[in-house]
């Protein structure tokens, strides 16, 4: 402890809070530490290799050919989308007679991921009801999609008391960290009691990414804190 | 474009503006490979984990919290993949000391001044990996003592100290080579 506290003094030197105590032989170590620190600072600096900025940039290019292309291809499928967006209408009308769940019809008509995850997106401007949620939940259930089960994930988030043990059983199957955030992302913001359990579970998986696994540690702190 | 905060430049790139990585990339890519190669001592170990930087931060680009500060949020990405390297690679010893090579060609630059950052930069690296990892998070990425505890799962006052202590290891390696 009294080691612990003669550090913590010298961390205090070292970041410009003033000494307290009357300790001269820390007064001395932090001065001989800041000297340490600024011989550390004056070390040469060194550059990045071209053949990792061309490495890096041939990446980034790569990902820009990706996203082209997917652009490309739904341009080609412009007559289908016609054809999708007629049918739409119709299950629309359909939907304003019959009393229907129009998001889900809508949905079902959509023909490629970009489209679904673009209307996912867009109903955070709606006001969903119980209905609604429950078929979002089944759609998660089903979907493979990562960036499309963030997307339900984020807007299920907007409605933390519907967010039930489905959606934990559904964080424990989950293989990708990203979707595992947005589950735990939502967990924190649930009003629901007590699931740290099956947290802690969670938490004991060995291919757990790194930040995940923080993630996990502090909504159990939040949770042992209520 | 250029203009954009960080945080800014992620939040397009998490709506498909991927030439804001590149932006992010020239930000980031001088500080981060400096940390690389002072913790690993290795050139090409230090390319490679810059490169898995940025694959990492457009990997997770979701998982980003936009509350948060992007500047640390790579940090933490980075300071992982050093953690990955320890595992993997038993490598740690091989002190590259090129850029004093450079330095020395400088005129303006004293060969006694070369002659100690070569002598800092050998006791850097007999000190553990996790040592010399702690101490470059503070004095060179100019981490917080929070970001450093949640990078290193330990609490803020037990990441003072170790900072302290692996200072105090450094010094004491100098100290010794004087004699």
């Amino acid at each position: 402890m009294k080691n612990e506290q003669f550090d913590n003094e010298i961390m205090d030197y070292l970041d410009g809070i003033p000494i307290n105590s009357n300790n001269q032989k820390a007064f001395q170590q932090a001065g001989e530490l800041k000297q340490l620190l600024s011989e550390l600072h004056e070390l040469p600096l060194g550059k990045v290799h071209p053949t990792t900025d061309a490495k890096v940039y041939e990446f980034i290019e790569n990902l820009e050919i990706t996203m082209n292309t997917e652009s490309k291809s739904r341009l080609k499928l412009d007559p289908k989308i016609l054809y999708f967006t007629i049918a739409a209408s119709i299950a629309l009308l359909f939907y304003v007679f019959m009393d229907n769940n129009g998001f889900e019809d809508q949905y079902r008509l959509l023909p490629s991921n970009p489209e679904k995850l673009g209307f996912i997106y867009d109903l955070n401007n709606e006001q969903l009801d119980s209905e609604d949620v429950e078929w979002l939940k089944a759609e998660l259930k089903k979907e493979t999609h990562p960036n499309i089960k963030v997307t339900i994930v984020d807007l299920l988030n907007n409605y933390p008391s519907k967010i039930d043990n489905d959606f934990l059983n559904a964080l424990q199957k989950e293989p990708i960290p990203s979707v595992q955030m947005a589950f735990l992302d939502a967990l924190e913001n649930s009003v629901n009691t007590d699931f740290s359990n099956e947290l802690v579970v969670f938490s004991q998986r060995k291919d757990l990414d790194n930040t995940v696994r923080l993630k996990v540690a502090h909504i159990l702190s939040i949770q042992s804190k209520q | 474009m250029t203009d954009l905060t960080d945080e800014s430049l992620l939040k397009t790139l998490c709506n498909g503006e991927i030439k804001s990585l590149g932006i992010l990339y020239e930000r980031y890519k001088g500080i981060l490979h400096n940390y690389f190669l002072r913790v690993t001592g290795d050139q090409e170990a230090s390319n490679d984990l810059l490169m898995a930087t940025f694959e990492r931060i457009y990997k997770y680009r979701h998982s980003y919290e936009s509350r948060k500060k992007v500047r640390p949020w790579i940090f933490q990405i980075a300071s992982n993949l050093i953690k990955d390297h320890y595992k993997k690679s038993k490598r740690w010893v091989s002190i590259n000391t090129s850029h004093y090579k450079e330095e020395t060609m400088n005129t303006e630059v004293s060969m006694d001044r070369v002659a100690r950052h070569k002598k800092l930069h050998k006791a850097l690296h007999q000190l553990k990996p996790s040592q010399r990892n702690i101490i470059s998070m503070y004095y060179l990425l100019e981490m917080s003592y929070q970001d450093i505890s949640i990078s290193e799962n330990i609490s803020v006052n037990n990441a003072r100290i170790k900072i302290c202590r692996s200072l105090k290891k450094l010094k004491e390696i100098l100290k010794d080579s004087d004699l």
